[in-house]
């Protein structure tokens, strides 16, 4: 988060941008982006998907400016409609496959310790990372792909801070676990 | 494994995802024990592989232009518009259940309007060989309300529910024929009297009979009897009597008593048991 976003409070940005203003709702936007593409993407895994998922949360979010009765809750509100969209393209995708967002990646530059790391071994990571329960891969997939603190991660999952760190530590035993028993550690 | 190190684990994966220093505890059983040493070290090289291995994960750089284009586009729709129509959707149901809850009133009848079907008469009576537990059917409803030439029926167990609609909803009465009322009259006196031989009585108890009934047919019947008896004068008259006497015209409708009284009449009984037969024309002779 950039040190602007930081100096204004969710409360003022709010009610600014209830009043009409456009910089306070670009913001409030540049804000919660992150953390709403992070939890989008975590869960549909899936690029498009989720940039229409945060889309549409936003528009709605937009939308109901007028009627939010406390504008501090503006950001939990968000968040509620994205997780309620998520879950609504996941129940209509029962009968319609996608491909995981860990094979679906774009590729960027590769860096040096990408090149390092040997073909085979990456693609058991995801492997391990895909067979998680949703649990421990949606916190997982917030933390190391889109760089989400652990406060974050709470704060859009809606859990304890304590609970995010368990599951991220479960996670990583499980994912432990299952290198050694492929002989891999 | 032992249970120590179960639990060390499990706080080494805490203390290495939070990247904080160790409890002195803790960090003094990993430095003793190699398998909480190695899995401290595999955890840690996980956690290095991982963001290379997923890579960042950021929305496309025309994100903000997309949805601004669409903050455009879509006409602003407050999210609580389906509120408004919340209010139709509610007296929509209520109508509906207020339909339902009425047509099940109208279908079912009302406990005045149950038909009350007779029980055996007798204890002696015998029921059929079903089940009496058998619900009433069509025919037998027909029977039960018809009638009631059977000394049993089924009483229905579920009576709002098998009463056919098109059954007239009312009340069944017994129609009970009048017991005839034996009151003995003066026709039946006269033949009594006659039977007996005392054509005398006979004729006074006739006279009395067309008295009441204004029949000339007992006026001659009672002179017949005065002739037999050897009263020629009350005989004459009579005789008179049938001659000028008209038959009662009377509208009103005769009365039971009356027409059980027709049933004793004096031609018919005194042709069979009285000493003189009656004409249809009596004569007008007197000997």
């Amino acid at each position: 988060m950039t040190q602007e976003q930081t100096q204004e409070s969710d409360e003022v940005l709010v009610a600014a941008a209830r009043s009409g203003d456009r910089r306070a709702f670009t913001l409030l936007m540049q804000r919660y982006r992150p953390l709403a593409f992070a939890y989008a993407s975590a869960t549909l895994h899936h690029k498009e998907e989720a940039e229409d998922a945060v889309q549409e949360a936003f528009l709605k979010a937009f939308q109901a400016l007028p009627k939010i009765r406390a504008n501090a809750t503006w950001g939990k509100w968000l968040l509620q409609i994205l997780r309620n969209h998520c879950t609504d393209i996941l129940r209509r995708r029962k009968s319609k496959p996608m491909l995981p967002l860990l094979e679906s990646l774009p590729d960027t530059a590769e860096s040096p310790e990408w090149e390092a790391l040997s073909k085979e071994r990456k693609e058991r990571l995801r492997s391990a990372i895909s067979g998680l329960a949703e649990k421990y891969q949606t916190p997982l997939l917030m933390h190391y792909a889109s760089g989400l603190t652990y406060k974050e991660i709470a704060l859009v999952l809606e859990l304890p801070e304590s609970t995010v760190t368990g599951r991220i530590a479960g996670g990583l035993r499980i994912v432990r676990e299952k290198f050694k028993r492929e002989g891999l550690l | 494994m032992k249970i120590v190190c179960r639990v060390r684990q499990r706080q080494l994966a805490k203390y290495a995802t939070l990247q904080s220093p160790f409890p002195p505890r803790l960090e003094r059983h990993t430095e003793t024990c190699g398998e909480c040493h190695a899995f401290y070290q595999d955890i840690g090289r996980i956690q290095q592989e991982l963001p290379q291995a997923l890579k960042t994960v950021s929305p496309a750089e025309e994100f903000d232009n997309a949805l601004w284009a669409r903050f455009h586009q879509q006409p602003l729709v407050p999210v609580g518009a389906w509120r408004s129509g919340y209010p139709v959707y509610i007296a929509v149901a209520t109508s509906l259940g207020l339909i339902a809850v009425g047509y099940h009133q109208y279908t079912t009848p009302r406990y005045n309007d149950i038909v009350v079907y007779p029980m055996p008469a007798t204890k002696s009576a015998s029921l059929p060989q079903e089940s009496p537990l058998k619900p009433a059917t069509q025919s037998e409803i027909q029977v039960a309300t018809t009638g009631f030439k059977q000394r049993y029926t089924y009483r229905p167990i579920h009576k709002k529910r098998t009463v056919p609609k098109a059954l007239p909803a009312k009340k069944y009465v017994v129609a009970q024929t009048p017991k005839p009322k034996h009151t003995i009259t003066w026709t039946q006196v006269g033949y009594y009297y006659a039977a007996q031989g005392a054509y005398q009585e006979a004729a006074t108890a006739y006279h009395f009979a067309y008295q009441q009934q204004r029949d000339p047919r007992l006026a001659f019947v009672a002179g017949q009897a005065a002739e037999v008896a050897g009263d020629p004068i009350q005989a004459l008259e009579l005789f008179t009597q049938t001659l000028t006497s008209k038959p009662n015209q009377d509208t009103t409708p005769k009365s039971e008593k009356d027409k059980h009284d027709e049933s004793y009449s004096p031609h018919r009984s005194l042709r069979n048991c009285s000493p003189f037969e009656p004409s249809d024309k009596p004569s007008t002779t007197v000997s």
